[in-house]
């Protein structure tokens, strides 16, 4: 097993993975914000999103 | 004639269940029974505990057929143990939910992963108390108020401590506007509470469509532990939002999610018996599934708090608890919350947002684990 069976893998395991939640939902949150721009595809001009 | 008459009744007695019966039989079937009270009279998410409360009952009177191989509630298990009941549940809930809320405010979805700090509490804690370190992982999920996702990574991780963990998960979800508002309070102040926020802007549609193509690509191409859960999530949402097959989106939040839950709540009150579910463990995990409850109420809001050093536009620290995941209860509790302070401040549709956000960081979250814990 990649992560030893002990306290430091246990503690390990938690930082890299609290940590990486946090990257990985950043990266979603960005992507998100890119979501606005899809409703020019749809009406041009009109309806600008508001910005947040 | 005497003689045969005795021993007819005796045969007629070792094909019941009575000499294999114990006390511990008849404590969990109190607990049954408290299930099903809590359901009926307290409304205690009846759609949850009148199954498992039943089959529990079921499950501790020895003899019955019902759960031993062949039986009905043994094969409603393998719909649990094959991971096949939780996805089709996932199916369910993305066909009733609504993510523009979460759409609408990108910001607060890193609330969604500030508010797991509990996950990993539970886990150091679990693995201090002398659990493995898989078993201590899937004591930690429950962190995530994720009743199917716990239900994924238990079975994957610790297959024997279902019956535990997933009450546990399911009891402390449905116990949450009881354990929320106390951390939610002492952490803020009065004055924080009161923050009123700006009303969201409208999501189009093509973004709703968008949104459950692209989380199934990006889940499925990091993520593939945790893929078939959140690609039924997608699948769901998107059925819902195109608009086009109101049948098929109908069937999937009402039959498809009944069906299931139905079967799914037999199955994992089947699996408490008495001689797997009266240990010193089950405490264990049960204090430690609060521990996790508490300390992930805790990190959301104190994610919230240290957000609005950064921002102008500050955002209410009661909508960061609702990153825990458990939709909807937890954007409830931090609207309930808020409106105590200030009845004209509606928090629900911002605390909607984190509180979607939630159900992928817990997904992220066991995601991450389930990778690194199977990885030889």
């Amino acid at each position: 097993m990649l992560v030893p069976d002990t306290l430091q893998g246990a503690l390990l395991l938690s930082l890299i993975d609290f940590f990486l939640s946090f990257v990985v939902i950043a990266g979603i949150g960005l992507v998100l914000a890119a979501f606005p721009w899809l409703d020019r595809i749809v009406k041009p001009g009109v309806n600008d999103p508001i910005q947040d | 004639m005497h003689d045969q008459f005795i021993l007819f009744l005796e045969a007629l007695l070792q094909q019941t269940g009575l000499r294999e019966m114990w006390w511990g039989n008849l404590v969990m079937i109190a607990v049954g029974c408290t299930m099903i009270y809590l359901a009926i009279a307290k409304h205690f998410e009846p759609y949850l505990l009148i199954g498992i409360g039943f089959a529990c009952i079921v499950a501790n009177v020895p003899g019955s057929d019902l759960i031993r191989e062949g039986g009905l509630f043994h094969y409603a298990y393998q719909g649990v143990n094959l991971l096949i009941l939780p996805p089709l549940i996932f199916l369910g809930v993305g066909a009733m939910t609504d993510f523009g809320p979460m759409i609408a405010n990108p910001r607060l979805v890193i609330l969604g992963a500030g508010a797991h700090l509990g996950i990993f509490v539970a886990l150091i804690g679990a693995k201090l108390w002398g659990f493995s370190i898989q078993e201590a992982g899937a004591i930690g999920i429950i962190g995530g108020a994720d009743g199917p996702m716990a239900i994924f990574v238990t079975v994957t991780l610790a297959p024997h401590l279902l019956p535990q963990i997933s009450v546990a998960a399911y009891s402390y979800m449905a116990l949450m506007p009881l354990i929320q508002p106390p951390v939610m309070r002492l952490l803020t102040t009065k004055e924080e509470r009161l923050i009123r926020m700006e009303q969201p802007r409208q999501v189009g549609k093509l973004e709703k469509i968008a949104f459950p193509i692209v989380i199934a690509v990006i889940v499925n191409l990091f993520f593939p532990p945790v893929a078939p859960l959140i690609t039924m999530l997608a699948l769901g949402n998107l059925l819902k939002e195109v608009g086009v097959v109101e049948r098929l989106s109908r069937t999937a939040a009402n039959g498809i999610m009944n069906v299931v839950t139905i079967t799914l709540t037999v199955a994992i009150g089947s699996t408490m018996s008495a001689d797997t579910f009266l240990t010193v463990k089950t405490l264990q995990i049960v204090f430690l599934g609060l521990v996790a409850f508490v300390f992930g109420t805790a990190s959301g809001v104190l994610t919230a708090k240290l957000m609005n050093l950064f921002l102008t536009k500050k955002i209410n620290p009661l909508i960061g608890s609702a990153g825990i995941a458990s939709v909807p209860i937890a954007a409830r509790v931090s609207a309930v919350v808020a409106k105590q302070e200030d009845k004209r401040n509606y928090l629900i549709y911002q605390a909607m947002g984190p509180n979607l956000a939630g159900v992928f960081g817990t997904a992220i979250s066991g995601g991450i684990m389930l990778a690194l814990l199977l990885a030889r």
